[in-house]
This record gives structure tokens, sequence and C-alpha cells, in this order.
């Protein structure tokens, strides 16, 4: 329900943001593969969250803020696609894997990376909000808009596509 | 992680940067700048500037010209016509007194 205090809609948004700012910015990792990025984008999130903070029912709020982060992930994706196209941006992401990471797990580590890149982003979505959120899966569905069932198939489909894409590129 | 995929840094769970919740609090505590609103005050004033400069006097327009033609002035065709052969000379005409001598003159 919605707080009128604002003393208490900010102590119920700092604490929004200590229970899941691991969940909400490793989500929007797997889609900016920046750690800046990442964390503008859960900043974001929550900045867009307390502009509407007297409207905000807290009690479902942490499924709110993975919306918006997801959806601000997206949309740094796709600007990001375009500058790329543009010739604007690198090629790729700064970020590689750390360097104690010998060579052949370095190529795995990318390897996986670009196969989570190629999944579209219905799976995506569940994959990383199943792996990082911490949301169980009838919130995941509630989040993503899809039915409960649904959230189970695509994380499966979502984790057989990656297998089978490494197992193609001889990284399995 | 799980163990249906491969054990990966890009799939292992990072740590956020620390200092997450400071920062944020920062962002929070600043006021955003709504330069859409600069737009409001800049249009009224280029409306202003606008409705000054239609209601000022306007110094009286010229007379259009008018073509006036003088004695002397000749219209002529701006493209020439073909050239035509050089006219020969005319004969020129010579008194019997002028002719020169050719024969003498008997008396």
């Amino acid at each position: 329900m919605p707080l009128p205090d604002p003393a208490q809609q900010r102590s119920a948004l700092e604490q929004l943001y200590v229970e899941h700012e691991r969940g909400l910015y490793n989500v929007a990792y797997r889609y900016v593969w920046n750690r800046d990025d990442a964390r503008d984008v859960v900043h974001d999130a929550f900045a867009r969250l307390w502009r509407k903070r007297t409207a905000i029912d807290w009690e479902r709020a942490a499924g709110l803020a993975y919306t918006i982060v997801l959806g601000i992930a997206r949309n740094r994706r796709r600007a990001f696609a375009i500058r790329r196209a543009l010739g604007l941006a690198r090629d790729e992401r700064p970020e590689v894997a750390p360097p104690d990471v010998e060579l052949a797990a370095a190529r795995r580590d990318a390897a996986v990376r670009r196969c989570i890149d190629e999944l579209p982003d219905r799976l995506r979505s569940v994959l990383v909000m199943c792996l990082y959120s911490g949301l169980d899966h009838a919130q995941i569905a509630a989040v993503l808009g899809v039915a409960l069932g649904t959230v189970g198939s695509r994380r499966s489909e979502a984790v057989a596509r990656i297998r089978a894409i490494l197992e193609e590129r001889g990284h399995d | 992680m799980t163990d249906d995929l491969p054990d990966v840094p890009a799939l292992r769970v990072l740590e956020p940067p620390a200092g997450g919740l400071t920062a944020l609090r920062e962002r929070l505590g600043q006021r955003r700048t709504r330069w859409w609103l600069l737009a409001l005050p800049a249009v009224a004033a280029a409306a202003i500037v606008l409705g000054i400069v239609a209601r000022s006097p306007r110094p009286p327009a010229p007379p259009p010209p008018t073509a006036v033609l003088e004695s002397g002035v000749y219209w002529v065709a701006s493209t020439p016509g073909p050239r035509r052969r050089p006219l020969p000379p005319p004969p020129r005409v010579v008194s019997i007194d002028q002719l020169p001598t050719v024969t003498e003159r008997r008396p």
C-alpha cells in the first residue's frame, strides 16, 4: 500500500535498495555487460521509483523495481546496438574476463556471454531473472507478464539453447 | 549457480560496487533540472519580440520604378539577327572638274 509519509517512503526505498541491489545489478549486468552501466541502470530505476513514490504499493515494489530495471537495460542495449551500427561505439564491450582466468577459460567465458547475447529477449529475461533475482517463479511471472508455467519452460529452453550453442562451437 | 550451465565468470553472481546506497542518496538529493521548462519562457520571449517587430511602423515603401522612354533611347532587340554581308562602298561621285588629267587638252 502507498505510504503517505515522505520519511517512510524514503526508508522503504532504501530498504528495497539494500535488499535487492545485488539481484537488480546482476540482472542489469547481463544486458549491458558493463559494471558502471549496470549500476547506472539500477540507480535510474530507483530514481524513477522515487518520482512515483506516492503511488507505489511498497509491498510489491520489488517486482516493480525489476520491471523498471529490465526496461531501462533493454533500452540501453538497444541504444548501444544502434551506436555500434552507426560506428559510434566499439564492437566489443571493454569488460572481459578477469586477468587471472586462463586463456581457454576466458574463451569459454566469452562464448557463454555471446550465447546469452544471442538469446531472444523472452528467453534471456527469464533466464537472468531465475538466476539472479532471488524471486520465485510466481513473482518472476508477474514481473515479466507471463504465465507461471511459461517461466519454467522458457528457462529450460534458454539453458538448452546455450548448451547446444556451446557444444556446437566446441566449448563444452 | 545452476548445474545446468557451465561455471564461468560471465554467469557468476557479481557483487555490486561498494557505496551504492550513498551514491543513490546523493542522486536522489539532487534537484532535477527540467530543461524542457526553459522552453516556455523562451517561446514567450520570442513571441514578444515578434509582436514588437510586427507592430513597429515601417517606412513607406518606395514607388515601384516605372519605365520612361527618353528621346534618344531606342529599344533594340536583345538577340541580334543573322549578320549581314558588308555592303559595298557606294560609288564615288567625282565632279568633272576634279577629274585627273589624263590627256592634255587641246586648245
